[in-house]
């Protein structure tokens, strides 16, 4: 066999592999929208997506407004960006800029560890330990809530956000902080006023990217987030997350039935929400480009 | 072979310097006198980078690094690489720069605010006046005088250089070391920083890195040969390249190695 034709089937196989993801996605798509828009035959999108009342199994006046699932999904995922930014992209910084290497070798596996912790873990220690801690902590009437929830997300998306922060973060050349220390700053405002903007865009790549895996995230929220579809006022209320709902309620659905269409058409909801994140990415990615800030 | 006549703006003296256990500086006695530049040439990997960023105390931001002996500067003879000596201190007097033009991700106007940023100053108008003082001197206030808040990786490589040039000027620095800062230059730019360093001997000290020796004879009052991390023959540059003391020297200048 020559080189080229080496090189030929090497591309051809390549090619097929990308192509493959390409389908496996269109697919999705295609499956999501043909199982999912049917719904909007008996519920139109604006009562949809604005309904206060979900009760889709209700016998005589079914319900299928999803705003208080939109709501749980972004309470519980704003409630886990906001422990995750500080202490993720603090993370980040401590291991990439401060950490001696002797310390950097030991919490790297740590982080890496805590990656490993399967999800369902996860909610199993927040259903056990975090639960009844807050429900004494708080003085509520249960543990269950979007504050729990937020908390476990966190924790399980933290690893995730810390190592692409810190490759953000590793990204950025010695050349830029060499050129700080040289003009006379200290760490701090090498680390604050040259390395963090100049590594803002990969930084907030990290956020988007975390705060879409938890809007995703489906084991804990079913778990801990303790599952009432009304439209939350506290982090201390429960919720009912879109994943959740999806999880939950997919089982005992009549296929083909209005209930089935309007799971789906959650996962339409879910399935643009990422989409709008991935744009998002891309045109942050595409405007520091273009200014060459970076 | 040292001015004594003339001052000296800092001196090396028994200068050793260690990456971890290897020795890459070994008893440097290097003058530089003020106001004038001092060259440093030699074979790529003799130390020249090395001595040039033990005065700013560069060396510090990585672990294992040693320094050995003295660098006094004057007239408050101080010795940089006393251990005592907080290296911050250093570096707001002795400025620095580099191979590879290294400006921050900024506008052209922020790059050269940062530095005076870091200093406390907070008034724009003093910002303003000490930008376009500064950009004038590196000759680069023309062509961005209407561009400030651009960003400074728009420019040519050259431009970039004497930003950084500028940058380093901002702050007013007793000291400026240069590592091969035409390097990575076409002749054209190459010439319009060569012609600033000259500019510059009116107020600064200045001590260049450089591997063209065309580029020390052009530029340079004294000249500095390293081999092998040793400080092999320094003197004006019009002896070292007439006539040099040492038969190393001379192979070298010649083209014979290196
Ligand atoms: N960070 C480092 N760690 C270990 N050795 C180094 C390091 N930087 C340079 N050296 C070594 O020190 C010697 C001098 O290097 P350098 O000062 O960069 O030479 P020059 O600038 O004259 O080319 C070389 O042998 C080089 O390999
Ligand atoms: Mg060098």
């Amino acid at each position: 066999m020559t080189r080229a034709t080496k090189d030929k089937i090497i591309e051809w196989g390549i090619t097929l592999i990308a192509l493959t993801s390409v389908i496996s996605f269109l697919g999705i798509a295609v499956v999501l929208f043909a199982q999912g828009l049917p719904a909007f035959n008996f519920v139109g999108l604006w009562d949809f997506l604005t309904g206060r009342g979900w009760h889709p199994t209700h016998v005589y006046e079914p319900e299928f407004g999803i705003l208080p699932l939109i709501m749980g999904t972004l309470w519980v995922a704003a409630g886990a960006l906001i422990i995750t930014v500080p202490f993720g992209v603090g993370a980040a910084i401590y291991i990439s800029e401060v950490a001696r290497p002797a310390v950097k070798d030991v919490i790297k596996p740590i982080i890496e560890l805590l990656n490993s912790v399967p999800s369902v873990v996860m909610g199993f220690i927040g259903l056990l330990i975090l639960a009844p801690a807050v429900m004494n902590l708080f003085n509520l009437p249960v543990g269950l809530t979007i504050f729990t929830a937020s908390v476990m997300l966190a924790l399980l998306y933290m690893p995730y956000v810390v190592s692409i922060a810190e490759d953000a973060l590793n990204a950025i050349p010695m050349s830029l902080r060499e050129a700080s220390y040289a003009v006379g700053a200290n760490k701090m405002e090498t680390i604050t006023k040259v390395v963090l903007p100049a590594a803002f865009p990969g930084v907030s790549t990290a956020v988007i990217l975390g705060g879409g895996q938890m809007i995703g995230e489906t084991m804990i929220v079913l778990m801990v987030a303790g599952g009432a579809a009304m439209v939350p006022t506290s982090f201390f209320e429960p919720a009912r997350p879109m994943t959740a709902t999806i999880a939950a309620e997919m089982g005992e659905t009549v296929v083909g039935g209005d209930h089935y269409h309007a799971l789906f058409a959650i996962g339409i909801v879910l399935f643009v929400i990422t989409l709008i994140l991935f744009i998002l990415v891309n045109l942050i990615e595409k405007k520091f480009r273009r200014e060459k800030l970076w | 072979m040292v001015a004594n006549s003339e001052k000296l703006k800092a001196e090396t003296k028994g200068l050793s310097f260690y990456y971890g256990n290897v020795q890459a500086l070994k008893d440097i006695r290097l003058p530089l006198t003020e106001k004038e530049v001092t060259a440093l040439i030699g074979p790529s990997g003799c130390g020249k980078t090395t001595l040039l960023r033990c005065f700013n105390r560069m060396h510090d931001l990585y672990p294992h690094n040693k320094y050995e002996g003295e660098i006094t500067i004057f007239p408050d003879n101080i010795n940089i690489v006393d251990r005592g000596i907080d290296p911050l201190d250093i570096r707001m007097r002795i400025g620095m720069v580099f191979q590879k033009p290294n400006p921050f991700p900024k506008s052209i106007y922020e790059n050269i605010a940062f530095g005076l940023r870091v200093r406390g100053v907070r008034k724009k108008t003093i910002l303003d006046e000490q930008i376009e003082k500064s950009l004038t001197r590196a000759a680069l206030w023309e062509e961005t005088k209407d561009r400030l808040q651009e960003s400074a990786f728009n420019l040519s490589g050259g431009q970039q250089q004497r930003l950084c040039i500028a940058r380093a000027l901002a702050t007013g620095p007793e000291m400026l070391l240069f590592d091969e800062p035409t390097s990575a230059l076409d002749p054209i730019a190459t010439s319009k920083i060569e012609d600033l360093i000259v500019g510059l001997k009116e107020e600064v000290t200045m001590l260049i890195v450089t591997h063209n020796m065309q580029q020390a004879a052009r530029i340079s009052d004294w000249t500095g040969f390293m081999m092998l991390g040793e400080l092999i023959e320094f003197d004006k540059t019009d002896k070292i390249f007439t006539n040099p003391a040492k038969k190393l020297t001379e192979s070298y200048i010649t083209g014979r190695f290196g």
